[in-house]
């Protein structure tokens, strides 16, 4: 299998799994290779194996979520173990974009989504990188995303949640000065969601878990991978009456 | 005389405070009407003098007037600092249409040096100001996520965009020294995207270009907010012989390892402490700080980053008269 050489040799362990007998099969060193893709940043290996993968017959929905989403899984590893940084996660989602875009016909029914995600930028704050990089993650985790962009009004955050019924409300702010509309979307969307309870977490570089919890939200995270594990601890977690 | 120089010997801390647009609501003046006039801008450095008592005499920052003067589309909120709102540079092509500006007639530049001038020429203070460095502007005018990306993909593109920045920031930063700013602070904010290996290729050796230019007695500062604690020792090899850090940095546990000739400056928190405290509350962890730093000479008071607008004034008022303590009496 060319792909599995082509990134032993590049250094990555792969993770090919085995069958029942112990045997490597064909279809786990694919999705090995789809997941090591992810992670050496190559949207044309990507793209190569998601092809294979359809061909093999490996159902999409198995390549996405055991080959590139795992890949991204792995780029969130590195990126907390100060391996990788900004540039290398954001071309890491690169590279799933191109397999998803080839697995994206094959999937033939919808996949229930882990759950639904209205994120953006808090008004007055133009800075998304962000929250780019946590919608991309969470979307290659399986999250619905709703990008509401940048520089947000508070009202925007409110009735999108609403119509979207969104699980979770995530806040982005890139300077001291507009962290400050994050309490004004949590006070708002607690009026307004009277029908059932959303979730609401923040981040961003000056952001820190302690005024997370002053100002009342659910979770706060430190980088993307962060996000998302919060965002599926909280998914996890029982509705709250 | 070295920055760490003009610190020692004195008998309490000098004090730096970056108080954002903190100060406009004591005025009645918008951002713009400060920027737009070079002697309500006075008015303004006078007024924060008069009220925090500094060791510094500051202008309202102006992280933006590069993109300003490059005429990127921008959002001008009243009160607090305008914002890039569209990122034209998609690749080489787009990058030539924009020339350096000339500080001495682009945009707000010859406004703004203006008030620099004014406020340098009204105080015997050190005139200390903030401008934005190469790297941030590239982030700026290409996008966060797009030269993240081209750092990887595009890494030519990339040399191509910093080498157009650093021209823009070396022009104005050698306009606003010759407008008679002593202590200028380079912030780097989008740095903390890098690596520590990128940070030096991309950022460290730049803002050395540039810090070389300086004349001697100009103080070369750094500011990154965030965690910068993996960037720390290649802030230090740019050059630069202050360091102006954030609130989450635990100056107490940093301060060791921070050369002698190299200041640490900072950090009390702008938000949490300043804009959400009591005034005695304020005084109590600026006393704390100070306290916890009084081993360390080459230590300046400031915060962690710009203050809300909103923050109230009698707590910058808590935070500079507490930060006025003598060190005999901490």
């Amino acid at each position: 299998m060319s792909s599995e050489s082509r990134y032993h040799n590049n250094g990555i362990v792969n993770k090919a799994g085995r069958d029942a007998s112990g045997e490597v099969s064909q279809q786990s060193i694919i999705l090995a290779a789809l997941a090591d893709a992810v992670v050496c940043m190559d949207e044309e290996a990507s793209a190569a194996l998601s092809r294979q993968a359809l061909a093999e017959g490996i159902p999409a929905e198995k390549a996405l979520d055991q080959g590139l989403a795992l890949g991204m899984e792995r780029a969130g590893e590195l990126f907390d173990r100060g391996e990788y940084f900004v540039p290398e996660v954001v071309v890491c989602a690169d590279a799933l974009y191109a397999g998803l875009e080839v697995l994206r016909p094959a999937l033939l029914k919808v996949t229930r989504p882990k759950g639904r995600v209205v994120i953006g930028v808090v008004a007055g704050d133009t800075h998304d990188i962000g929250k780019n990089l946590v919608a991309m993650m969470l979307n290659a985790a399986g999250f619905e995303i709703h990008d509401l962009g940048r520089n947000v009004p508070t009202h925007l955050f409110i009735s999108q949640a609403l119509d979207v019924d969104a699980d979770i409300v995530a806040l982005s702010a890139l300077v001291t000065t507009t962290m400050q509309n994050m309490p004004l979307v949590i006070n708002q969307l607690r009026e307004a969601s009277v029908d059932r309870y959303r979730y609401v977490i923040v981040g961003g570089a000056p952001v820190s878990q302690s005024f997370a919890d002053r100002i009342g939200a659910d979770g706060y995270a430190e980088n993307a991978p962060a996000a998302v594990r919060l965002a599926r601890r909280l998914i996890d977690r029982e509705a709250r009456p | 005389m070295r920055l760490h120089e003009y610190l020692m010997g004195r008998q309490r801390r000098l004090c730096f405070p970056w108080t954002g647009a903190a100060g406009l609501s004591r005025l009645g003046y918008t951002l713009h009407d400060v920027y737009r006039d070079p002697h309500k801008h006075l008015r303004l450095a006078k007024e924060m003098d008069r009220l925090l008592q500094a060791d510094f005499v500051y202008p309202l920052d102006y992280g933006r007037i590069y993109a300003e003067a490059l005429g990127l589309p921008m959002l001008r909120p009243d009160h607090d600092f305008p914002s890039v709102l569209d990122h034209p540079v998609r690749d080489r092509e787009t990058l030539a249409q924009f020339t350096v500006p000339d500080p001495a007639v682009s945009g707000p530049m010859p406004t703004y040096l203006e008030a620099l001038h004014l406020i340098a020429e009204s105080s015997e203070k050190p005139l200390a100001l903030s401008i934005s460095g190469p790297f941030t502007l590239g982030v700026l005018l290409v996008g966060a996520e797009a030269f993240a990306r081209a750092i990887i993909k595009d890494p030519l593109f990339v040399e191509d965009v910093l080498d157009f920045t650093n021209a823009v920031v070396g022009r104005y930063a050698t306009a606003v020294v010759a407008a008679g700013a002593r202590f200028l602070c380079i912030g780097e904010p989008a740095a903390v995207l890098l690596s520590p290996e990128r940070f030096r290729i991309l950022v460290g050796e730049r803002l050395r270009a540039i810090y070389d230019r300086f004349p001697t007695d100009v103080w070369r500062v750094l500011h990154i907010c965030g965690n910068t604690n993996y960037l720390v020792q290649e802030m230090l090899a740019c050059g630069a012989e202050g360091l102006s850090l954030d609130q989450v940095m635990d100056f107490p546990t940093l301060a060791p390892i921070i050369p002698s000739e190299v200041v640490l400056i900072g950090n009390l928190d702008p938000v949490q402490v300043l804009r959400e405290f009591d005034p005695p509350a304020v005084t109590e962890h600026t006393l704390a700080l100070l306290r916890a730093m009084r081993p360390f000479p080459n230590y300046l008071f400031s915060f962690g980053c710009d203050c809300a607008y909103d923050t109230p004034m009698e707590n910058l008022i808590a935070a500079m008269e507490a930060a006025r303590t003598p060190l005999s009496d901490l």
